[in-house]
C-alpha cells in the first residue's frame, strides 16, 4: 500500500473497495465459496437427478434430462424458481461457449456490441425451449434401464452425480435408513435422499435469501431517501412510521403471517421477511443522505432545475449505497436463517418443496436417532450463515477502514 | 424528566394500538376462521354428521369473538374490551374457552426463567470476555476468542439444540441431560434431599438457557471488545497511563466504566429476541412456556391468545426501549434526556 502509484491513485471509488476487499484474504475465500454455492444450485439437475444426462441405447442417443430441465414438473408453487434456476443453467452453460468465441472472433473495435448481440441472441434461443416443451410423466425408471444397457457394448449412459430426483421416493429403499454408500446422507421420512435434497435446497435457501432482502432494500431506499430529501412533515411522520414497525415482535408476526396465509408458499416467506426487514436501511439511507444533501454538487443539480425525484434518485442515492450494501449482506444472513427457522418450525416452504429447515424439521422428532437428518441440513444452514456474515464483515472494513479493529 | 417520559408514554401507547391492530387485521384478513378450523377437525375425527352443519352454537361462538363483523370493528371491540373491563376475551382452543390472561399467565413462568438465567449469563460472561478479548489484542488467545465468538454468532439456535439433544441427551452418546421440559420427573425427585431436587431441576435448564445464551453472548461480547479497544484509544486513558496508574487501575476504573455504557442499551434489542428465541427453544426442548403456546395458538387460529401475546411481546419490547433510554440518562451524565428527543 505504500508504493502507490499514480495508476493505483485514478482508481475508482468501488476499484478501491474491490482492492482493499481482495486483501481479506478470508472474505474473499467467503466470496468465492458463495460463488460455488450459487453453481451447486443452479447445476443442481446436472448434480442430483434420477434421469439420465446423455444416453445411447441402440444406436439412438438421448437426453432424458432435458425435458425436465426445460419443463419441471409443475404443482408446487416454487416450480418458477425451479424454472428460473434451469434458465440460468441453460444460459450459463451456453454463454460459457459462445461469449469466449465470440470474443475471439469479434474484430476490436466491435467487440462490445458483437457480445451485446449474443448474449440477446442466446436469450432468445435458451427462452424458446422454456416455451415450448411440455412436461410429461416419465415413469421409467432409469437406473435399473442403466444398469441393463451398460451390460450391452455400444451402449452408454452419463448419469448425475447422485441418481436420485428431489421428489422421488424409490420404492427399494427404507424411510430413515442411515448412511451408507448408496446414500451418502441417508434417506428422510418419505424415502427420499437426503443429499439430493439438500443440493436442491440451496435454491430454495439462496433465493428467500435475496429476494427477500431484495424487498427490503428497495422499500427502505425509497422511504429513507423521500424522507431525508424532503424532511419537515413527511419526514416527521415517516420516521414515526418506522420508530412503531421497529417495535414490533417481528419474529412472532412472520410466524403469525405464515400460519394464516392460505397456502404457503416461498415467495409468502420472502414477502413477509421483506416487509419486516426494511427499517435497518430506511435509517441507514436517510442518515447517509442527511449528510450528502448538504454538499455542492447537490446545490449545483438544484440550480441546474432538475426535478427532487432526479435528484434523489440519480444524483444522491448512488452516494449512499455503501452502508446498504453492508446490511444487505449481513440481511442476507438473517434471511437464509429466518426461512430455515420458519421451515424448521413447520411455517414455511411446504412439502414436497426441498430445504434444510424442512429436513432439520423431520430430525427434530427423534434427534438422537436420525442424527444423519440433523447434522447435514444444520451444516449446510451454518456454512451459508458464515460465508454472508464474513464477506460482510470483509464488505465492512473495506468500506470503511476506520471501523477497523 | 416527567414531560419526557410522558411523552414517550404516549408514542408508546400510540405504538401498542398500530401493532395489536395492524396484527389483528392481518389475522382476520386471511381466509377461513378458527371456528371453520375446528370443524375440519372434528370432521377429520370422525364426527362427519355434526360437524357439516352450521349449529346454534357455531353462530353464537363467532358473535363472541366478534368474527361476524367486519376486521376493523372487531379490533375495536376488542379494544374496548380490553380497555373498559380489561377483558382480554377468552382463548377458543385452550381449555374450553379459559380466559386469556389466565391461560397466558401459566405459560409465563417458565419463559420466564430460562430467560432470567440466559440474560444474567450473556451478561456476566461477555463483560469479561470482551474486555480480555480487547486486551490481549493480536496475541493468539484473542484471535482464538475473536473466531469461536464469530462462529457462534452464525450457529443457528435450532441446530444447535437438536446437536445438544443429539450429544448430551437421550442414548446416542452421552446422557447426561434430559431430553424434554423444565421440571424433573416426579419418580426422580420424590423423597430426595433438597440439593437433589435442586440438581436435578438444574439438568433440565442446562441445555435450553445455553441455546438461549450464545448467540447474545457472541454478538455482546464482540460490541464489548469494539467498544473497550476504542476507549482505549482516548486521550484520558492515555493520561491515566501517564500518571503512573496501574494498567489494572486503568482499566477496571477509566476505560470499563465508559465502555459498559452502550451495553445498557443493548439491553433493549436483547429483551424481544429471548422471546422470540424461547419459541424455537421452548419447540425444541418441549418446555410449556409462551413460545409453545404461541405455536399452539398459530396453528389453531386462536386469535384471542395471539393478541394477548403480540401484545405482551410488544409491551416488553417498548418497556425495553424505555427502560435502557432512561438508564442510559441515569449512567451517563452527558445525556440529558431533553436531549434524547
Amino acid at each position: 500500500m505504500n508504493n502507490t502509484t499514480p495508476a493505483q491513485a485514478s482508481r475508482s471509488y468501488w476499484g478501491l473497495v474491490w482492492a482493499q476487499f481482495r486483501n481479506d484474504k478470508l472474505a474473499f475465500a467467503g466470496l468465492i465459496m458463495i460463488g460455488v454455492l450459487f453453481l451447486m444450485a443452479i447445476s443442481a439437475p446436472l448434480l442430483a437427478q434420477n434421469k439420465p444426462i446423455l444416453m445411447k441405447v441402440d444406436g439412438v442417443v438421448s437426453a432424458p434430462l432435458l425435458r425436465d430441465i426445460f419443463a419441471p414438473p409443475q404443482g408446487t408453487p416454487e416450480a418458477v424458481l425451479e424454472r428460473l434456476f434451469n434458465f440460468a443453467l441453460v444460459f450459463g452453460a451456453g454463454a460459457l461457449i459462445v461469449l469466449p468465441a465470440t470474443w475471439l472472433t469479434a474484430p476490436r473495435r466491435r467487440r462490445r456490441g458483437a457480445l451485446l448481440v449474443a448474449v440477446a441472441i442466446l436469450t432468445g434461443i435458451c427462452i424458446l425451449p422454456f416455451l415450448l416443451v411440455q412436461s410429461r410423466l416419465d415413469k421409467t425408471d432409469y437406473r435399473e434401464l442403466v444398469s441393463q444397457i451398460r451390460e450391452t457394448p455400444g451402449n452408454w449412459a452419463v448419469m448425475p452425480l447422485v441418481p436420485y430426483g428431489p421428489y422421488e421416493q424409490p420404492r427399494d429403499v427404507k424411510p430413515y435408513q442411515s448412511v451408507s454408500s448408496e446414500h451418502l446422507m441417508g434417506t428422510d421420512r418419505s424415502r427420499r435422499d437426503v443429499l439430493v435434497r439438500i443440493i436442491h435446497g440451496a435454491r430454495v435457501s439462496l433465493s428467500v435469501g435475496f429476494l427477500a432482502v431484495g424487498v427490503a432494500v428497495a422499500i427502505g431506499l425509497f422511504v429513507g431517501s423521500v424522507s431525508a430529501y424532503h424532511g419537515g412533515w413527511t419526514d416527521i411522520i415517516l420516521q414515526r412510521v418506522v420508530e412503531i414497525v421497529i417495535c414490533f415482535p417481528t419474529f412472532l408476526l412472520i410466524l403469525t403471517i405464515m400460519a394464516f396465509v392460505d397456502k404457503r408458499s416461498i415467495f409468502n416467506v420472502m414477502l413477509v421477511i421483506g416487509l419486516t426487514g426494511w427499517t435497518g436501511v430506511t435509517r441507514l439511507v436517510r442518515n447517509e443522505m442527511l449528510s450528502q444533501k448538504q454538499l455542492d454538487y447537490v446545490a449545483a443539480a438544484q440550480a441546474l432545475g432538475f426535478s427532487s425525484w432526479r435528484i434523489m434518485f440519480r444524483h444522491l442515492l448512488p452516494n449512499c449505497v455503501a452502508p446498504v450494501l453492508v446490511a444487505a449482506t449481513f440481511g442476507v444472513a438473517g434471511a437464509i436463517l429466518t426461512e430455515a427457522a420458519l421451515s424448521f418450525l413447520g411455517f414455511g416452504v411446504q412439502p414436497p418443496t426441498a430445504s434444510w429447515g424442512e429436513l432439520l424439521n423431520q430430525a427434530q422428532t427423534w434427534p438422537t436417532g436420525y442424527w444423519w437428518l440433523t447434522t447435514w441440513p444444520g451444516l449446510m444452514i451454518f456454512l451459508t450463515v458464515t460465508l454472508f456474515n464474513l464477506v460482510g464483515e470483509g464488505l465492512r472494513d473495506a468500506l470503511d477502514p476506520r471501523l477497523r479493529t | 424528566m416527567r414531560t419526557y417520559v410522558l411523552k414517550r408514554l404516549i408514542f408508546m401507547a400510540v405504538t401498542l394500538v398500530a401493532i395489536t391492530m395492524v396484527s389483528y387485521t392481518m389475522m382476520r384478513l386471511a381466509p377461513g376462521d378458527p371456528i371453520r378450523a375446528q370443524q375440519l377437525g372434528a370432521e377429520n375425527a370422525g364426527m362427519q354428521d355434526a360437524a357439516k352443519k352450521e349449529t346454534l352454537g357455531d353462530k353464537l361462538l363467532r358473535e363472541k369473538y366478534y368474527l361476524d363483523k367486519p376486521a376493523i370493528i372487531g379490533y375495536g371491540c376488542w379494544l374496548r374490551d380490553l380497555v373498559t373491563r380489561f377483558d382480554w376475551g377468552s382463548s377458543i382452543v385452550v381449555g374450553k374457552g379459559a380466559p386469556v390472561m389466565s391461560v397466558i399467565r401459566e405459560r409465563i413462568p417458565p419463559t420466564l426463567k430460562i430467560n432470567i438465567c440466559a440474560i444474567i449469563l450473556v451478561y456476566a460472561c461477555a463483560l469479561p470476555i470482551g474486555i480480555y478479548a480487547a486486551v490481549r489484542r493480536g496475541k493468539w488467545d484473542e484471535r482464538a476468542i475473536t473466531t469461536a465468538l464469530f462462529v457462534l454468532y452464525s450457529l443457528p439456535t435450532f441446530w444447535v439444540g437438536l446437536l445438544l439433544l443429539m450429544f448430551f441427551a437421550g442414548d446416542r452418546f452421552l446422557n447426561v441431560f434430559p431430553v424434554a421440559g423444565l421440571v424433573p420427573d416426579p419418580d426422580k425427585v420424590w423423597a430426595v434431599s433438597y440439593w437433589r431436587v435442586l440438581l436435578e431441576t438444574a439438568r433440565h435448564y442446562v441445555l435450553p438457557v445455553f441455546c438461549l445464551t450464545y448467540g447474545g453472548l457472541a454478538g455482546l461480547s464482540r460490541y464489548m471488545r469494539v467498544g473497550v479497544l476504542e476507549k482505549m484509544r482516548q486521550d484520558y486513558v492515555r493520561t491515566a497511563r501517564a500518571k503512573g496508574l496501574s494498567e489494572w487501575n486503568v482499566l477496571m476504573k477509566h476505560v470499563l466504566r465508559n465502555s459498559v455504557i452502550p451495553m445498557i442499551t443493548i439491553f433493549a434489542g436483547l429483551l424481544p429476541g429471548l422471546i422470540a428465541g424461547s419459541i424455537i427453544i421452548e419447540y425444541i426442548f418441549s418446555i410449556n412456556g409462551m413460545g409453545s403456546l404461541s405455536i399452539l395458538a398459530l396453528t389453531s387460529r386462536d386469535y384471542p391468545v395471539l393478541m394477548g401475546l403480540f401484545t405482551i411481546g410488544a409491551v416488553l419490547t417498548l418497556l425495553g426501549i424505555l427502560l435502557s433510554d432512561l438508564l442510559l440518562g441515569v449512567v451517563d451524565p452527558r445525556v440529558s434526556l431533553e436531549s434524547l428527543e
